[in-house]
This record gives C-alpha cells, sequence and structure tokens, in this order.
C-alpha cells in the first residue's frame, strides 16, 4: 500500500477564491478524513490528487513521488464519487469490470476478479442487474467494487454516504471501516459529518475556509481542539470568551464576565490579536444540589437552571451562572441524580482539566 | 476530460464550415465589382443601391414577403396561443390527440405541404395560389407547430396555484388570466411571434408552390435570379435578410435567453 | 385544469387551429391521395377514373433510380451530419463560458435563414467563377467543376441542416453526468475510451433523433439539388417539382407526393417518439 503526501496544495480560482496552502500526509495503510463544512476545500483537495483538477502550486507525491504531470487516467487511485457515477448502460458486472477491460486482461482474470470484488462488498450474484434496479446503498458498493477491482494504490471517497438514509449511513459506514481494515488499503475519505469522521478515522484534518485547521487523531481533535472552529465543528462546545489573570506553568486563572475560574491549561503565550476563548465540554460539566454536595476542588459556581430539554438518552441543560454566562450541560437522561427543576438553584462543578483556553484568529468574528 | 485544444479546432472548423455560405454572401455583398474574389477588390454599397433600385426586389421584400410575414406572425401567435390555452388549461376528450395533430404539420415535407396546397386550390378552383391570403395560409400551417409548443411549454411552467391565489383574491377567470398568465408566458408568446415571423420569412419550400407572379416572395425571386444569373444584387438582398432575421433572433435570445424547443 | 362542463371551452379554443388544419393540410392530402389513383389527362389534367398507373409507373427504372439517389444522398447527409455534429454537440453540452449564448446563436440563426441564401453562398465558393476556382486558376491549376453531382449536394445539405443534428445531440450529451467521464478516467480510460465506451453509447438517443430528423429532411430537399445538382442529380423533390408545374401530371405527381409523404412520415414519427422519451423519462438510473 501507498503512502501519500500532499504538500502545501494551493488552487486557485480568482482574486477572492483560494484553495490552500493544504498539508496533510496519509501513511500506509492509513485512514485519513478530510473534514469541513461545504465549501472548505476537502473536495477541491480531493480531486487535485485524483487529477481532475490541477493545483496552482504545491505538490502531490505517492510513496515519494510526485504525481503532478500524471494525467488522471494514469494515476492508478481508486475515485468513490458521491452521486456513485455507475455506467446506466452497462450492467453490474461490466461496471466493476470497466477498468480491467481497458487494460485488456484475459477473460478468465477478469470474471475472477469482479467476483472478488463483488463478494467484498457483499453484492455477489447481482452482476447481471443493471445499476437503476439497485438500490442507494447497493449502487454505492457496486461504485466501491468497481475501484476495489483494479487494486489501486490509494483509495479516494468523496462524501460516499451522504445520499444514503441515516441508519444505512450507519451500516454501510461500519461496512467501510471494516473493509479497509481488512485490506489495508491507504484511504482518504472527504466528509462534513463529523460523527462520521470521528468513527472511521485513523487520523483527521480538519478543513475551514480552504485551509487545514487541525490534523490530527479523533481524540486529539476532540480534546484538545486547536482553534474555536475546530472545537465547534466537533462536538457540542461551551466556548466562552475571557480574559487570562494570570498565567504560570500550573495553569492560568482567566476571567469570564465576572467569574473567575481555574484552567490547567496555561493557554497560548503572547498576545492574541483576536482574543481568549475558553473551552468547556457540556458533558464535562457537572450540576451539584447545593452547596454542599461532595466534588473535588476546583471551581464551583452557584447558577441557577434556566432550560431542560429532554433528548431521550440525553438531557440537555441551559444554566445561567450568577454574574457569568450561560452554559450547556449534557447530563444522561435516567441517572441516579434528580433531574433539575426550572428555576431551581444548583452549583456547577467544573474541573480545571476540562478548561482549555483557545486563541481566537484575527479577523474571525467571536464566537 | 475529452477536452483539450483538438477538440475546440474540430469545433471551430465545424463552425466556420456552417456560417461560410452566409459570411461569403455578406462580403460579396460589399464586393463593387460582380467576381466574386476574396478579400473584396474594394466595399461598395453599389449593389444595395441595385437592391433598392429594382422594382422586383423591392416589391417582394417589403410589399410582399414583409406583409405575409407581420401578418403570420399575428395568425400565428393569436390562433396557436388560443389552442396551447385550451390545451393546456382545460381537459376534454381527445385532448392528446389534438395536441399531436398540432404537430402534425411538422411530419410533413414543405414541398409536399406546398404541393398539397396548389392542387388543391386549383381544385377547389380557388384563386388562392397567386394571393397573399394564401401564402399567409401556407405559412401559417408551419408556422403553427411552433408556437403552439413555445407557449404550451411556456404555460406548463406556470403553477395553476397562480391563477388560484388571484381567484381566492377576488379576480375573475378572465382577470386572472390577463393579470397572472398573460404577463408570465408573455416571453413565450414573444418568441413564438419571433419564430412564426422568422419561418415565414425565409420560407421558399411552399412559396415555390402558391406565390404567383403579383406575390413573389423574396427567397423565391432570389431563386430565380441564381437560376437565372448571378448578380450579386442577390447578395445584397440576402445580406438584408440575414441581418433581419439575425437581429430578431439577437434580441429574442438577449431578451429571453431562450433556446430553440426542437 | 378544469374536467367537465368546463373542458367544452377548451375545444372552443382549440377549434381554430383545428381549422387551419383541416383546410390547409388535411383537406389538401386527402386530395393528393385521392388524386394520385386518377388518369392523367393532358386537357383535362385529371379525369375521374380509377386506376394504379401512377404508382406503377413509380416502378420504372428512371424514378427507381431518382429515389435510389434520394435515399443515398439521404443516408450520406446523415451520416456526415452526425460525424460532423457529435464534437459540436459535446462541446456545447460541456462548455461553461459565457460565450455559450453567442455559439448557440451562431448555431441556429443559419437555420432561420432562408435556404437559398445558404445556396447562393455554396455557389459563390464552389460556381465555376466561384472562389475555389477562382484560387485554382491564380495557381494555375485550371477549372474544376465542383457543382452539378451528389458531393455537391451533399455539401449543401450538411451544411444545411447541421444544426438539426446537433440541438438534439446535445441534449442527449447535457443528460450525461459528468462525473461518469470522470469515473471511465479514473478507471484508467483515454480520451477515445470515454468516447467509445460511455459517451458514445449514452448519447445513442440523441443520435437517433437527429438522425431522423436530419434524414427525413434530406430526402424531400428540393432548392439544393435544384440549384446545386444540375441535371445529373434529381431527387424526389425535384420530381414533385416538375410533375405538378412544368409537366402539370397532377396525378402522377400526386402518387410520388405519397410515396415521399409515407417515407418521411414514418421517419418522422420515429423522430417525434425518440424526442419525447428523450426528454420525458430519466434516462439515467
Amino acid at each position: 500500500m501507498a503512502s501519500l503526501e500532499v504538500r502545501e496544495l494551493t488552487r486557485r480560482y480568482s482574486d477572492t477564491v483560494t484553495v490552500g496552502p493544504v498539508s496533510f500526509v496519509a501513511r500506509e495503510r492509513e485512514f485519513l478524513s478530510l473534514l469541513g463544512p461545504s465549501g472548505c476545500g476537502k473536495t477541491t483537495s480531493l480531486r487535485c490528487i485524483a487529477g481532475f483538477e490541477t493545483p496552482t502550486s504545491g505538490d502531490i507525491l505517492i510513496d515519494g513521488r510526485s504525481i503532478l504531470h500524471e494525467p488522471p487516467h494514469r494515476r492508478d487511485v481508486g475515485l468513490v464519487f458521491q452521486n456513485y457515477a455507475l455506467f446506466p448502460h452497462l450492467s453490474v458486472f461490466e461496471n466493476v469490470a470497466f477498468g480491467l477491460r481497458l487494460r485488456h486482461r484475459p477473460r478468465g482474470e477478469i470474471e475472477q476478479r469482479v467476483e472478488d470484488a463483488l463478494r467484498l462488498v457483499d453484492l455477489s450474484g447481482l452482476g447481471s442487474r443493471y445499476p437503476r434496479q439497485l438500490s442507494g446503498g447497493q449502487q454505492q458498493r457496486v461504485a466501491l467494487a468497481r475501484c476495489l477491482a483494479l487494486e489501486p494504490r490509494l483509495l479516494l471517497l468523496d462524501e460516499p454516504l451522504s445520499n444514503l438514509d441515516l441508519k444505512l449511513r450507519l451500516t454501510m459506514r461500519n461496512e467501510i471501516r471494516a473493509l479497509q481494515r481488512r485490506l489495508g488499503k491507504t484511504t482518504v475519505y472527504v466528509t462534513h459529518d463529523q460523527g462520521e469522521a470521528l468513527a472511521l478515522s485513523d487520523c483527521i484534518a480538519v478543513m475551514s475556509r480552504g485551509r487545514v485547521e487541525q490534523i490530527g487523531t479523533p481524540r486529539e481533535i476532540y480534546e484538545h481542539p486547536r482553534t474555536p472552529f475546530v472545537a465547534e465543528f466537533i462536538g457540542a462546545s461551551n466556548l466562552l470568551p475571557c480574559v487570562v489573570e494570570a498565567r504560570g506553568p500550573e495553569g492560568a486563572r482567566l476571567r469570564v464576565d465576572d467569574v473567575t475560574l481555574l484552567s490547567s491549561d496555561p493557554g497560548p503565550s503572547g498576545p492574541v490579536a483576536g482574543g481568549l476563548v475558553a473551552l468547556i465540554r457540556p458533558e464535562r460539566i457537572r450540576l451539584g444540589a447545593d452547596e454542599s454536595s461532595p466534588a473535588p476542588t476546583g471551581n464551583r459556581l452557584p447558577a441557577a437552571v434556566v432550560g431542560v430539554t429532554y433528548l431521550g438518552e440525553d438531557l440537555q441543560l441551559a444554566v445561567a451562572v450568577d454574574g457569568g454566562p450561560s452554559l450547556t450541560i449534557s447530563q444522561k437522561a435516567g441517572g441516579r441524580d434528580a433531574e433539575p427543576v426550572i428555576g431551581s438553584r444548583a452549583v456547577v462543578i467544573i474541573a480545571p482539566e476540562d478548561i482549555r483556553i483557545l486563541a481566537v484568529p484575527a479577523g474571525v468574528p467571536g464566537s | 476530460m475529452t477536452r483539450g485544444p483538438a477538440l475546440g479546432l474540430i469545433v471551430a472548423a465545424v463552425y466556420l464550415f456552417l456560417l461560410a455560405p452566409l459570411v461569403i454572401v455578406v462580403i460579396v455583398s460589399f464586393d463593387p465589382t460582380d467576381a466574386f474574389r476574396i478579400p473584396p477588390s474594394g466595399l461598395s454599397l453599389r449593389w444595395y443601391r441595385a437592391f433598392f433600385a429594382s422594382d422586383t426586389f423591392v416589391r417582394a421584400f417589403f410589399r410582399v414577403s414583409l406583409v405575409v410575414a407581420l401578418l403570420v406572425s399575428a395568425l400565428a401567435t393569436l390562433v396557436g396561443g388560443l389552442a396551447a390555452v385550451g390545451l393546456v388549461r382545460y381537459a376534454f376528450r381527445g385532448r392528446t390527440l389534438v395536441e399531436a395533430a398540432f404537430l402534425a404539420p411538422i411530419v410533413v415535407p414543405e414541398i409536399l405541404l406546398g404541393a398539397a396546397l396548389f392542387l388543391f386550390w386549383s381544385y377547389l378552383r380557388i384563386k388562392w395560389t397567386a394571393t397573399l391570403a394564401g401564402l399567409a395560409l401556407g405559412h401559417l400551417l408551419i408556422a403553427l407547430p411552433y408556437v403552439v409548443r413555445t407557449i404550451t411549454a411556456g404555460l406548463h411552467g406556470i403553477e395553476p396555484a397562480l391563477e388560484e391565489a388571484a381567484m381566492s383574491l377576488g379576480a375573475s377567470r378572465a382577470q386572472a388570466f390577463r393579470k397572472v398568465t398573460l404577463p408570465l408566458i408573455a416571453s413565450s408568446v414573444l418568441s413564438g411571434a419571433v419564430f412564426a415571423f422568422i419561418i415565414s420569412f425565409s420560407d421558399i419550400n411552399i412559396a415555390l408552390f402558391v406565390a404567383g407572379a403579383d406575390t413573389v416572395t423574396l427567397p423565391v425571386h432570389i431563386f430565380s435570379q441564381i437560376a437565372w444569373q448571378a448578380d450579386p444584387t442577390i447578395a445584397a438582398a440576402s445580406t438584408l435578410q440575414i441581418l433581419a432575421i439575425g437581429v430578431l433572433l439577437g434580441a429574442v435570445q438577449r431578451a429571453f435567453r431562450l433556446r430553440v424547443a426542437m | 385544469m378544469t374536467p367537465g362542463s368546463r373542458g367544452l371551452l377548451g375545444v372552443v379554443f382549440v377549434l381554430p387551429g383545428l381549422l387551419v388544419l383541416i383546410v390547409a393540410l388535411l383537406g389538401p392530402l386527402a386530395l393528393i391521395a385521392g388524386i394520385s389513383l386518377m388518369t392523367y389527362s393532358p386537357t383535362k389534367i385529371w379525369l375521374p377514373v380509377f386506376t394504379g398507373a401512377n404508382y406503377a409507373r413509380l416502378a420504372d427504372a428512371y424514378y427507381l433510380g431518382v429515389t435510389w439517389t434520394t435515399v443515398k444522398i439521404g443516408l450520406v447527409t446523415t451520416g456526415v451530419c452526425a460525424v460532423l455534429g457529435w464534437p459540436v454537440a459535446y462541446f456545447l453540452a460541456r462548455v461553461r463560458s459565457r460565450w455559450l449564448g453567442l455559439y448557440m446563436f451562431l448555431l441556429v440563426t443559419p437555420l432561420m435563414v432562408s435556404s437559398v441564401i445558404r445556396i447562393f453562398g455554396w455557389l459563390v465558393i464552389l460556381g465555376r467563377q466561384g472562389l475555389v476556382n477562382a484560387t485554382l486558376r491564380g495557381l494555375g491549376l485550371g477549372t474544376v467543376e465542383l457543382l452539378g453531382h451528389a458531393p455537391a449536394v451533399v455539401v449543401g445539405l450538411v451544411e444545411l441542416l447541421l444544426p438539426f443534428m446537433v440541438l438534439p445531440l446535445m441534449a442527449a450529451i447535457e443528460r450525461v453526468p459528468e462525473s461518469l467521464e470522470e469515473a471511465a478516467r479514473n478507471l484508467g480510460a483515454t480520451s477515445w475510451q470515454v468516447f467509445r465506451r460511455v459517451l458514445l453509447p449514452l448519447s445513442v438517443p440523441g443520435l437517433v433523433s437527429g438522425s431522423l430528423l436530419v434524414y427525413s429532411v434530406a430526402i424531400s430537399a428540393l432548392v439544393t439539388p435544384a440549384l446545386m445538382g444540375g441535371r445529373k442529380v434529381r431527387m424526389l423533390g425535384n420530381l414533385v417539382y416538375d410533375e405538378v408545374l412544368t409537366s402539370m401530371n397532377w396525378p402522377f405527381a400526386s402518387s410520388l407526393a405519397v410515396v415521399l409523404l409515407c417515407i418521411t412520415g414514418a421517419v418522422m414519427v420515429g423522430y417525434l417518439r425518440t424526442m419525447q422519451r428523450l426528454t420525458a423519462r430519466g434516462g439515467m438510473a
């Protein structure tokens, strides 16, 4: 299997619209996701790798060798399209055999490889059907099989699940992951669904407005987001504008509105143009009944419960801290603690390790 | 993609082929000599003056072709528009058959339509073969399918809910049609009218059979002149027709960004 | 939609149009069908005596020859239009430049200009005193007879009918998602292979439509063979014209017309059907 490196890739559309410079690496056998909202440049990057767009500058290397000069039909990277792009005038078998026929493989080999590919995606026996006779999920699998039959060194998937309904999406998601692990194919996966990215990837590159905001494992991205955008895009978050009053190697003391918090994250040093925000994940905030409830040392803030939303598995609470910010708290519903009542008083408990301090990039409107 | 300089060259060459005769005609019309040279030996309006000086050409252009085309345009829009409304807004037995019937003239080659009309009127001893009315009827026949189709398409694009909304606000059916539907299909009606004009103005196949000595259309006159002698006045006349049609088409395309419905 | 008694109003609306059809189309065509079975008379043009002689005469070697010439020219014209028209249709279907309006304008305008004018242009280019020969004479290569035979007629007809091929083809190609081309390339296909294995098969409905339209107009051509083919190239259209206006043998002319109508009618109905299918159903999976 191959390794992919995208180096300072830039694609300029006009004076105002540019994607890049973008850099990321997908190591051998790795599943890398490009995650971001529409227009962030993830599909452009993918199409550059496939050869359907030409970068204005930068380089793309597979196994250390640049592929920029190679035309798309010689790159040996499999691309699964968002709308599957199955050939309607060809049967499933012929669709999957398409690439093999172009390479003039002997008939026996073609039959064997097509059968293997169809078996891989669990579609054995459907070879004589036509795309219009298949469901969305089945079509998607044919698209996958069509690429895999050629055993490409790299697999690219462009939001392959976005046209499927929720249940199917979850099933296919697991299948894709299992398949990728089994075949060990280096894969680049483009999606705007953060749940998908978290579940599937070895490594995620979060993109926004043509740039990569952060690359890391799912855990790193979730627990140590480096920018407010990443924090907001992945998982829910409370992002509170704050001012650092004192800073030391152990952490920082910060002020949010009229409330003081202690964080074990010292935050970025040096002046920050756009200001600072404190990130606190809703599920990390605990709610105590009153001053006397047992809790580790940390931030204890008197507050009032302002809203309760029942979500089945979870309870979402809106809480107003006295003299401080409004917070969203996420709890498991049906827990041992009694369900909070709107208007009741409570104590918000936040451990210092659960507070991160992030810099707001200059020119970005505050969260 | 399959795109590239090769495709561009081929397409340019085909376009050149397509436009060559027209371009040549226009160029030749400005050449003061009748030698048909490229590049022309000079620039002159000699043949245009000849055109306007020629009774037969002027008559053919202004008193026959233009008149008939305007007549046909008006009639086709009226008759075709009515038919389109009837087909789209009302349900009656045999509607699909009638809709298909309006496409029938397209199925028949124009020369046969012309010949048939000629024979029909001769048989009935109707002196229409040499009149403007006869020409107009023939042109109306071939223009009708396009007008009906264009206006029908325009009507289909309007949801009936709009007229219903107008009526719920107090408009009668006729008022709703006039104030809501008509303005919305204005572009279809106009393009239908323009196409009808152009079809009549440039027709040769029907006119060859139905035109008489007094009702020679411009294309028929050009035809006879070509067969007779290749006089560059023909080029001037032709350029004028190209100009008229080009301007009309350009205006329609500009104003309504339309495509020809085949 | 107003069903029921209000539907009658619809009948009133379509009546004028139907009247035109009956008076100008049905009546005359019925008459032609009838006259084709009547006997020819030099003095009274036709006599109300039934005969099949007019049709029998069509089996004559000369008329069969003309029919064969017509069919041949029709087929060649259609073939050339398909070959030349496909690249243009593909270009127009895929191009995303703001000049598309101009390209369409340039494609459609020649269609709307009278065919005599375009043929006049060809005469200027190909005639004995025309541009090509003038250049050849200037180079000392003498004169070449470019008009007066079948290829000239084909050239004239192709130039005339090319847009009729391009428009339906363009509609068909537009319905092929570009992602299919990209998928084929990604799987290793060269441009030619993408064309042959994906684009061409999927553009067949457009090819069929365009071919039917071009063919049916080509075989009923009159002005083009008359002016560019001369005495040597006679098509069915020329025959009809001569028999109606020159020989005044209307029964025979009618039988010619009926035959031509049957051929063209069948072809055109086929064209309308395929166009309907092209624009109605999705076409793609």
